[in-house]
């Protein structure tokens, strides 16, 4: 019967005026991920709402709109109602990179979507088959000059991170690796795993196994500064890749128009809870860095990663037809 | 650790009461998933996974793998009875299943599905308790040009599935080949023949196809027949619910031949899990069968090996996820996510680090199995009852729980305009001869098929000799030509003497 | 004696040419490739040629076999779709209630005439049952009722 009335509310809410923060949440709150259940951007989303459930004392619910690279979900986020009742949890994939890499993209993320902070950074590593002679970054580059278009890198597939990341590398180093594309991030670690293709840039965490089983080996990783976790990994910017960067983050959005006041006080409390040490726990669990940000430097950070992506997609004539 | 001592271990983990309890929770709800057509396991995973942060891991995954398998017992039974798959692998059930409903014999193929699906599953446990390791290794070694031969053998022998004219059963898995190639491509990111719609971006889900055609055209065609087919109510005894002397006779057989086919697929990450170890149980069980023309009206073998497989691989796809962290498919990974979401890396380390997770889950696999099959037999009696609700008033409910389940699946209402749009389209196309079976085939093995080959030569550079020069692909490629060979010397060999062809030939033509 | 054709056999092979054609043309400007690098076009185009040449086959075999052209029973195979488009259509708008009552009625017309009483008993109790059972017992969020145009 609740649930009748609500439905009722639902109907009802598209009349009345936008919600304010001081009575908001004043029902469900669901949070949007583009991709299926398990991956990393879920569990983001699931841990904050898990969190805010218990801060907001009313449910927020993951809803998985898979599909279509992301389109599905972005598009029913940008025309959701703005009351702070749907938030979205997305990647690179869904704010940097689908705009450069497809002709058409039925949403506009920098126009649709208020970024509201970082989740979690997933780092990315440069990762060997064990097989391979490579012991460092440099012995890769090494072999990849001295016989071009012999080795090659496994992806997630076309316009993933894990494709255009390699591309960066073979772009600033002048290296020609082909690439070979799997369906997902999974089965292209398991390929690393077991020789099919030489290299592959695979997040942290889903290579681990293959670390602990002796098949993988990190050559290097993919970001600003060391990894906590793995401290004699060193960056490629310092093994002398310039500035290749990227993590496989997931962030948190509320479709344009929500109240600024309501993306505030969900701001507010998010980070709260990324700031705590229990946070920071559950993340540095699963491989991932909890990254709370200010809301003006998430922005920021995006549009510089829109303009590189743009550069690298376009260099290195990545398109999806 | 000995093995005894992880058993122990394992015994007494899943035999605490709170593990007892979201084991039995697991299989019911995975039972009522797998009953009901649409909805399958992984949606119904996904719905229950905020459950899993309010219980401790071993819990958790006890429960989402109990849904997992459960869902394996229930699919069978709407497949028998109404010829409506509850999953993607129980289509196949369909084939002899339901016309063994049609004769009366519903009971007795309900009960030899739930001891084919407790058996199968109860072997492939066997192998993951002592072989894991190494077989997750072998598994994690098959390469892409493993991957396309064993599709290639796939194909071949499945043409037996076919049950009509040759020329049309092969019209007709062109057709699910071609409709696996609706979506992004793998290899270039191109999108094809999804005329600019995103929601075919990921291509059509097998779901939608099987519940078009087995389901909605089964009840259009009864309908039209004016019920013929369907709801012939029978008196349901204990002696209609039991197998026949012969029945049991022919089920021994089938169970082992299943049961290895489907614990072998499942092994494999990234095989489509249960419905290709079903298909391809299937289409043994036909070729090793002496009486192939049978198959299809209601032979036992038909539903006992393949009920076996898609358990054994449902349990045997297991291995590769425990024992190494690499999830087989969307349901693996999310028990992987789960695994995260409780702070547990998944891999080696699982075994040797959190041994009461992995042999607790590994027992409970047996304890949730033993449940299945005691909450499943007396239900048999209630399921049969289905078949006496009249007809008239059981297809619109069957049509109603169609839209349901598949519109659960995503949510999507595309997928249900979709049934709509497929079940019209393939009535009319089955009427002219296509049929279900090898479509559904080649749409499941056709994208695999396409993948594998366009990376395997990306990989060689071009060099065909790829296939060849990997034992495992060679000895897959050279049984395809085997059996081809065999295949064609069926169709040479009627010049033999004329009494024998044409004797053979009447008791084919008094079989049908 | 059915005409060669309008035989079963004959419509089947036009039906499979068309279908295999369309798609070798549909897909011949996705791009080859090469054997090293197969285009995305490759594999649709070699399989709807394979398509229409079983369709050229199966033509030749309905010289022998002039089956005739089964009979389609019209009513369920129009309203059986139309229930579940309507489902389809009303379930965002109206919530499963409604949707499901239109579902359960059309598609009990498929048969014959009007709903008679038995039907219209089936649809207020198989309705809520289901909602029951998908929204509360399996949690997929759906409304029972909505108003959404």
């Amino acid at each position: 019967m609740n649930k009748l009335l609500s439905a009722a509310a639902v109907g009802a809410a598209c009349l009345a005026t936008p919600a304010f923060a001081q009575d908001w949440p004043s029902q469900t709150v669901t949070i949007i991920v583009p991709y299926a259940p398990g991956g990393i951007a879920d569990i983001a989303a699931r841990t904050v709402a898990e969190a805010m459930t218990q801060e907001w004392g009313q449910e927020v619910i993951v809803d998985n709109r898979t599909g279509g690279a992301g389109f599905i979900a972005a598009t029913a986020v940008a025309q959701a109602e703005p009351d702070g009742h749907t938030l979205f949890v997305a990647d690179m994939g869904v704010n940097v990179i689908n705009p450069s890499l497809f002709d058409e993209v039925p949403y506009d993320p920098a126009a649709d979507f208020i970024p509201i902070t970082m989740i979690s950074d997933t780092p990315l590593v440069l990762a060997a088959h064990s097989g391979t002679p490579f012991e460092t970054v440099g012995d890769y580059f090494e072999a990849a000059r001295a016989a071009p278009g012999e080795l090659s890198f496994g992806s997630a597939g076309i316009g993933s991170l894990n494709h255009i990341v390699p591309e960066w590398i073979s772009y600033e180093m002048d290296l020609e690796v082909v690439h070979i594309p799997y369906r997902g991030g999974a089965p292209a670690a398991t390929a690393v795993a077991s020789g099919e293709v030489e290299v592959g840039v695979l997040a942290l965490s889903s290579v681990g196994p293959f670390v602990d089983s002796g098949d993988i080996r990190i050559l290097g990783v993919a970001r600003e500064e060391r990894v906590e976790s793995n401290p004699d990994v060193p960056t490629l910017i310092e093994s002398g890749v310039p500035n290749v960067a990227a993590g496989q983050w997931a962030g948190l959005f509320a479709p344009t128009g929500t109240p600024e006041d309501v993306v505030g006080k969900i701001h507010t409390d998010v980070v709260a809870f990324l700031e705590s040490d229990e946070a920071a726990e559950t993340f540095g669990a699963r491989g991932a860095i909890v990254s709370p940000m200010a809301q003006e430097d998430f922005a920021a950070m995006l549009d510089t990663l829109r303009g590189q992506f743009a550069t690298i997609i376009d260099a290195a004539g990545i398109t999806a037809e | 650790m000995g093995l005894i001592e992880s058993l122990e271990l394992g015994l007494v983990t899943a035999l605490t009461l709170e593990n007892l309890f979201y084991c039995f929770v697991g299989v019911s709800v995975g039972m009522i998933v797998g009953v009901l057509p649409g909805i399958g396991h992984l949606a119904a995973i996904s719905l229950l996974m905020p459950l899993t942060f309010h219980v401790p891991a071993t819990a958790a995954l006890v429960m989402l793998a109990g849904i997992y398998y459960g869902a394996q017992y229930g699919g069978s039974i709407a497949s028998i009875l109404l010829n409506l798959p509850g999953t993607a692998s129980s289509a196949v059930i369909c084939l002899d299943g339901y016309p063994m409903a049609q004769k009366g014999r519903a009971g007795s193929a309900l009960m030899i599905t739930t001891i084919a699906s407790f058996f199968g599953s109860c072997v492939a446990i066997i192998v993951l308790i002592f072989l894991a390791p190494p077989l997750a290794r072998i598994a994690m070694n098959f390469q892409s040009a493993d991957y396309f031969s064993m599709m290639v053998l796939g194909l071949v022998a499945a043409g037996s599935i076919s049950q009509g004219k040759p020329a049309m059963g092969l019209a007709s898995m062109l057709l699910g080949l071609i409709i696996g190639l609706v979506g992004i491509d793998v290899n270039s990111g191109a999108m094809r023949l999804t005329f600019g719609m995103p929601e075919l971006m990921d291509g059509v889900s097998i779901i939608v196809i099987a519940m078009a055609l087995f389901g909605v055209t089964e009840v259009i065609a009864s309908v039209g027949n004016g019920f013929g087919a369907g709801g012939k109510s029978t008196t349901v005894t204990w002696g209609t619910l039991m197998p026949t002397r012969d029945e049991w006779r022919q089920t021994p057989w089938p169970l082992v031949r299943g049961a290895a086919v489907g614990t072998g697929v499942g092994l494999l990450p990234g095989t489509g899990g249960g419905s290709m170890a079903s298909f391809m149980a299937y289409a043994v069980e036909k070729r090793a069968s002496r009486r192939p023309e049978t198959f299809g009206t209601g032979n036992v073998a038909g539903i006992t090996a393949p009920e076996s497989a898609n358990n054994a691989a449902a349990q045997s796809a297991f291995i590769p996820t425990l024992t190494l962290g690499i999830p087989g498919d969307a349901i693996m990974a999310l028990m992987l996510g789960a695994l995260l979401i409780h702070g547990i890396a998944p891999g080696p380390r699982v075994v040797t680090e959190s041994p009461d997770l992995f042999w607790g889950l590994v027992v409970s696999f047996l304890i949730g199995n033993l449940m299945l099959l005691i909450l499943n037999i007396p239900l048999i009696q209630l399921w049969v009852r289905i078949l006496q609700i009249p007809y008239r008033l059981l297809f619109p409910a069957i049509i109603l729980l169609i839209c349901v389940g598949v519109y659960s699946l995503e949510r999507s209402v595309f997928d249900v305009l979709l049934v709509a749009g497929m079940s019209a389209v393939g009535f009319v196309l089955m009427r002219l001869g296509f049929e279900a079976a090898p479509l559904l085939l080649g749409f499941i093995l056709g994208p695999m098929l396409e993948e594998n080959l366009r990376r395997s030569l990306l990989l060689s550079r071009g060099d065909p000799m790829i296939f060849l020069e990997r034992p495992v692909s060679a000895t897959f490629l050279g049984l395809s030509v085997l059996m081809l060979a065999w295949v064609l010397w069926g169709v040479v060999r009627p010049q033999r003497p004329a009494d024998e062809t044409t004797t053979s030939k009447s008791m084919r033509e008094s079989m049908k | 004696m059915t005409s060669y054709l309008g035989s079963k056999d004959a419509v089947a092979g036009l039906v499979t040419m068309a279908i295999g054609a369309g798609v070798a043309i549909a897909a011949s400007d996705y791009g080859m490739g090469t054997p090293r690098q197969m285009g995305p076009g490759f594999f649709p185009v070699v399989l709807g040629g394979l398509m229409a040449f079983v369709g050229v086959l199966i033509l030749f075999g309905a010289l022998r076999d002039r089956e005739a052209l089964p009979d389609v029973p019209w009513r369920p195979l129009v309203v059986m779709p139309l229930a579940i488009l309507a489902f389809a259509l009303l379930l965002p708008r109206t919530g499963l209630g409604p949707a499901g009552v239109v579902t359960v009625l059309l598609a009990g017309m498929a048969q014959r005439g009007r709903p008679g009483v038995s039907l219209w008993l089936l649809a207020a109790l198989l309705v809520p049952a289901v909602w029951l059972l998908f929204a509360r017992l399996l949690g997929v969020p759906v409304p029972f009722i909505a108003w959404t145009f």
